[in-house]
């Protein structure tokens, strides 16, 4: 294959760093040691189910990789950690709106846990379970649930420490307590596919938001995981050709040419496609998001513990550890991609200890970004090779990179910018965009001319690994068909010159689209069962 | 070095059990964050770390301790007599 025939190449990729793409699975070495509140992905769109126009879906995932067969213990969230999805509705860099998510872990039995009665009649001896559940589950009954995870949702407004704190009740009971449905276990626990979906939809909330006129939803809980990315060959010093080597209309729009020898759409490709992942959604009107400012919002999503935790060396399922001290944030997540490809290795955990307002620390990563010339330094001799060109860079020359501070760190003006722009990291959503239907969605976006899609926000069906690729290596250099009528048109921030393959249709031949999730709040799908075998 | 791990041990036992439902508590006072690179007793540290409020500042951990525990394997027993949590 392609790898072969340029034996130079593959010199070449043997001298050059790691280059990782997932969205944010363990993409920081600190955080790989904390993965229950490690974030994985942030959406952000205006809702596209039937009849819920005018609402924001904000989805954050946590606990990447999951296995589903990842049992006795599966996959519960941090009861000593704080979760929160931040919104910044002035253009600041900073959260005028935080939505706090805690949880609380209980056995049954007031935590004894279920006992089974173990021995001859008259000398048995009452002996607790090692298992989460005892028997089947449903949407009738969870009584032989053992273990139970329950939540808090709380709203401040202004600073997320220091602003005011007003508890989001249940809509229907007035109750600030809200259930996390057990993980997937299996088909013999749940029945089936369709019995886990029963199951799980009950723990859908409607909720009521202070302030706010219009109940919104809420939904914790564990989902199929919703990214695609060729993850393991591209672990691999990218062990393929990165660009399109059919027609797919998706991924190669007209006049594309397949590239010789590039990598080819395959769900076979997309390694997470056996994975789980746990999801904290949120449903709000988008009324109650904007604030005051001209309807683009920007969101990012943290996790933090307590910056003290002293391990109990005689641990206790209610008491393995004490921890005290002010919350400290570990992990950080808006727009994808950011903290894989863009931040070096020695700032990431910093970036995800980090806030929005002071991201000029991080700004080289951006104007001067590593990625293209780690792709020039993989592939620039091959391309030449396969294409008969004497290209002498692949890497856009435009510095500072402009279109890259427009992608990640400003909006597009007319688009998903705030009146007033502060340069921060976040996903933006222009909320005054109608949502495209599922099936009319276009995978790759706004630069295939769909603006209710990535980087405007970013849907579950958006491929934001091959977004990411094309604009890195200078899509945005290139007409985009976002005029009337899809109407080329030249965004102003850099020229075809400054890319000379920045009209390449760069792919990790992972594909994705909108029609292979749910198409109703939460969007993601029905998670795999952890039984029986290859249950999917 | 066992010496010192036993006493390390027994430092957060008699933590956990006097501490219950200590620390944490919101509060809207932000103690000072020492400054960088300055020398702290390590147990004042400790102390300050983990009585901050929830919603409080995090403290520095740019800061040099004004001892060595591998040079003082006693040095524990201070926070674990002082019962100060």
């Amino acid at each position: 294959m392609f790898k072969y025939r340029y034996p130079w190449a593959l010199a070449a990729m043997l001298t050059i760093p790691l280059v990782a793409f997932a969205s944010s699975h363990r993409e920081a070495p600190n955080i790989s040691r904390l993965p229950t509140l490690d974030a994985t992905d942030l959406y952000m769109f205006n809702s596209y189910e039937a009849g819920r126009a005018g609402y924001v879906t904000i989805i954050a995932n946590y606990i990447p990789l999951q296995d589903p067969f990842g049992g006795p213990n599966y996959f519960a969230l941090d009861s000593a950690g704080l979760y929160e999805i931040k919104i910044d509705n002035t253009g600041d860099a900073a959260e005028d709106l935080t939505f706090q998510f805690q949880f609380t872990n209980t056995l049954a039995n007031n935590d004894a846990g279920i006992a089974l009665n173990v021995g001859p009649t008259g000398s048995a001896k009452s002996v607790a379970v090692p298992l989460k559940n005892v028997g089947p589950v449903s949407a009738s009954s969870s009584t032989n649930l053992n273990f139970i995870e329950t939540y808090t949702l709380t709203m401040v407004t202004g600073p997320a420490r220091t602003g005011v704190a007003t508890p989001i009740t249940n809509a229907v009971d007035g109750s600030t307590t809200f259930t996390r449905p057990m993980d997937y276990i299996g088909q013999k626990t749940f029945g089936s596919d369709t019995g886990y979906a029963a199951y799980a939809a009950k723990y859908i909330y409607s909720i009521t938001v202070p302030g706010c006129s219009s109940p919104g939803r809420v939904f914790v809980g564990q989902r199929r995981e919703g990214f695609a990315v060729n993850l393991g060959e591209v672990f691999d010093l990218v062990n393929f050709v990165p660009i399109e080597g059919d027609n797919d209309p998706a991924y190669n729009p007209p006049p594309g040419k397949p590239f010789p020898g590039g990598i080819i759409q395959s769900v076979s490709n997309n390694v997470l496609a056996n994975k789980n992942v746990t999801s904290l959604a949120l449903e709000l009107p988008a009324a109650c998001l904007k604030g005051t400012g001209n309807g683009v919002i920007g969101a990012w999503t943290t996790a933090s513990s307590r910056q003290v935790r002293i391990l109990n060396e005689n641990a206790t399922f209610a008491k393995p550890e004490v921890n005290g001290g002010a919350w400290t944030q570990v992990s950080r997540l808006g727009m994808p991609l950011v903290n894989e490809v863009v931040i070096g290795l020695p700032d990431k955990d910093h970036f995800n200890s980090s806030a929005p307002a002071n991201d000029g620390q991080f700004a080289n990563y951006v104007t001067n970004p590593s990625l293209p010339a780690l792709l020039n330094a993989l592939f620039l001799a091959p391309v030449n090779a396969t294409l008969g060109t004497n290209l002498t860079n692949l890497a856009p020359t435009n510095f500072p990179r402009n279109d890259l501070v427009a992608a990640f760190l400003t909006g597009f003006k007319g688009l998903n910018q705030q009146s007033t722009v502060t340069a921060s990291e976040m996903l933006r959503l222009n909320t005054a965009v109608a949502a495209t239907p599922a099936a009319s969605q276009k995978t790759l976006g706004v630069a295939a001319g769909d603006l209710a899609g990535f980087p405007n926000g970013r849907r579950p069906g958006d491929d934001v690994v091959d977004v990411a690729l094309r604009v890195v290596m200078g899509a945005l250099c290139y007409p985009l068909p976002i005029g009337t009528n899809g109407a080329p048109t030249n965004l102003g921030l850099c020229t075809p010159a400054d890319a000379p393959v920045g009209n390449a249709a760069f792919t990790d031949g992972a594909p994705i689209n909108a029609l292979d999730f749910d198409q109703a709040f939460p969007y993601l799908k029905t998670p795999l069962p952890g039984s029986p075998i290859g249950g999917m | 070095m066992v010496n010192i791990k036993w006493r390390v041990l027994a430092a957060s036992s008699v933590v956990v059990a006097v501490l219950s439902g200590c620390g944490g508590s919101d509060g809207s006072t932000v103690p000072p964050i020492p400054p960088p690179n300055t020398s702290i007793d390590f147990s004042t540290f400790v102390n300050q770390a983990f009585s901050n409020p929830a919603n409080s500042t995090p403290v520095s951990v740019d800061v040099n301790f004004s001892f060595d525990v591998n040079d003082e394997p006693t040095a524990f027993d201070a926070l674990i007599l002082a019962g100060s949590f």
